[in-house]
């Protein structure tokens, strides 16, 4: 996210607040198609994504004033609030029946290029490929330790073990780069 | 499972439904577990990035401003509109320097309807019409003045391209349902009409003196 689309969707943030809605189509128009891939990929289905979105679309009017900047961006902000909403939904459902689908490929690049220059790219490689592997599939697909372990066919130990070490290990590096 | 290890796991999407309750439960007790969230959710952001966007369906959006209640009505087409907010926002701020103080950001909003303009200013609201067989009168409507103070009135302005002062165009009536009738050059391009608060009777000077609560740019449709 560039410096400039920050600012522009805080702009948009700001003015959501005041009530302005031409600003809160603006600012949908700029990151329903952000929001509405991260719950399709957590949830697998239209519907369910949709109801996702809409739910977090209200949210951020709601409460567009609670956003600041210690969240990290507006589209992080965003996002993350379209991710909890797919989530619950996800968990309240049982996840459906999305375990009963033919797996989609799942790997991910272990160089962690698509971080994007980022200070979580610079400490991916602190991680072991297990690590890696489990901490992004937990938050890109929304997996809990149990449907990881089945997915990557690996003792629901073992996997809880790579996902909290992952993060151990992500955390030491972060803070290090902060010192 | 401490706290931290519980939120990290909480923003990667780990947890199952109850885990999420309780730690959504920590989170509103505790604002150093909203700290660590806050951690966790700007250095995860990234991963974000990995997901393709989806463009969802259009219907979607209407659903949304459906269930806020903030769907706009355009019934017919018009000639001349009063296109709203974020020219309106963004006009207050380009007149900033206009108008010799620094306006409030406008918490207001309008919506065009056939010839009418709707100007909402907090808990009051206007209409602003015209005939377009007379352009050179602008008719204000109070439709619901009731949040305006004994002791204000509003004031509205027309920003012109070719002048570099507001040109006071009239008061808002103050009655419900009363009508006035004001002389204005007629809607024009890249003009704009404001309201600003002011006291009872008007600005005392050659410009606004009070807030600025909404600037409409007009433009033709």
């Amino acid at each position: 996210m560039s410096h400039s689309d920050n600012d522009e969707l805080i702009e948009l943030l700001a003015q959501t607040r005041l009530g302005n809605r031409r600003a809160f189509s603006q600012l949908y128009e700029r990151t329903s198609a952000h929001l509405y891939g991260l719950t399709l990929r957590i949830l697998r289905d239209e519907s369910l994504a949709q109801e996702a979105v809409q739910d977090a679309y209200i949210q951020i009017w709601q409460k567009a004033q609670t956003y600041n900047e210690s969240r990290g961006g507006a589209r992080t902000w965003m996002g993350s609030i379209a991710r909890y909403r797919a989530l619950d939904l996800l968990r309240s459902r049982k996840r459906l029946d999305v375990m009963a689908e033919p797996p989609e490929p799942e790997a991910i690049d272990p160089s962690g290029s698509w971080l994007d220059q980022t200070d979580l790219q610079r400490c991916w490689p602190e991680l072991s490929d297990e690590q890696r592997q489990a901490v992004a599939l937990s938050f890109i697909n929304g997996y809990s330790h149990a449907e990881l372990a089945e997915r990557l066919d690996t003792p629901l130990g073992t996997v809880k073990s790579w996902v909290r070490r992952g993060l151990m290990a992500l955390k030491a590096c972060l803070e290090g780069l902060k010192a | 499972m401490t706290d931290e290890l519980s939120i990290a796991l909480y923003v990667l999407g780990s947890l199952d439904h109850a885990e999420r309750a309780q730690v959504e439960q920590l989170l509103l007790q505790s604002p150093q577990a909203r700290g660590q969230r806050d951690y966790w959710e700007r250095r995860l952001a990234p991963l974000q990035n990995v997901i393709q966007p989806v463009t969802p369906p259009p219907t979607l959006w209407q659903h949304i401003q459906h269930q806020l209640g903030i769907a706009q009505t355009q019934r017919s087409p018009r000639r001349w509109q009063f296109p709203g907010l974020a020219g309106a926002a963004l006009s207050a701020l380009l007149l900033a320097g206009l108008w010799m103080f620094a306006p409030r950001a406008p918490d207001v909003e309008t919506v065009a309807r056939e010839e009418l303009a709707f100007v909402v200013a907090q808990d009051t609201y206007w209409t602003a019409s015209w005939n377009p067989e007379q352009p050179q009168k602008l008719r204000l409507t109070a439709v619901d003045p009731s949040g305006v103070g004994t002791d204000q009135d509003h004031q509205v302005w027309l920003l012109r391209p070719d002048r570099e002062q507001p040109q006071a165009i009239g008061l808002m009536p103050r009655q419900p349902g009363q009508s006035i009738e004001v002389s204005w050059p007629g809607p024009m391009d890249n003009a704009s009409i404001a309201v600003s608060r002011e006291p009872r009777g008007g600005s005392r000077g050659e410009g606004p003196s009070g807030p600025v609560v909404v600037v409409v740019p007009i433009q033709r449709s």
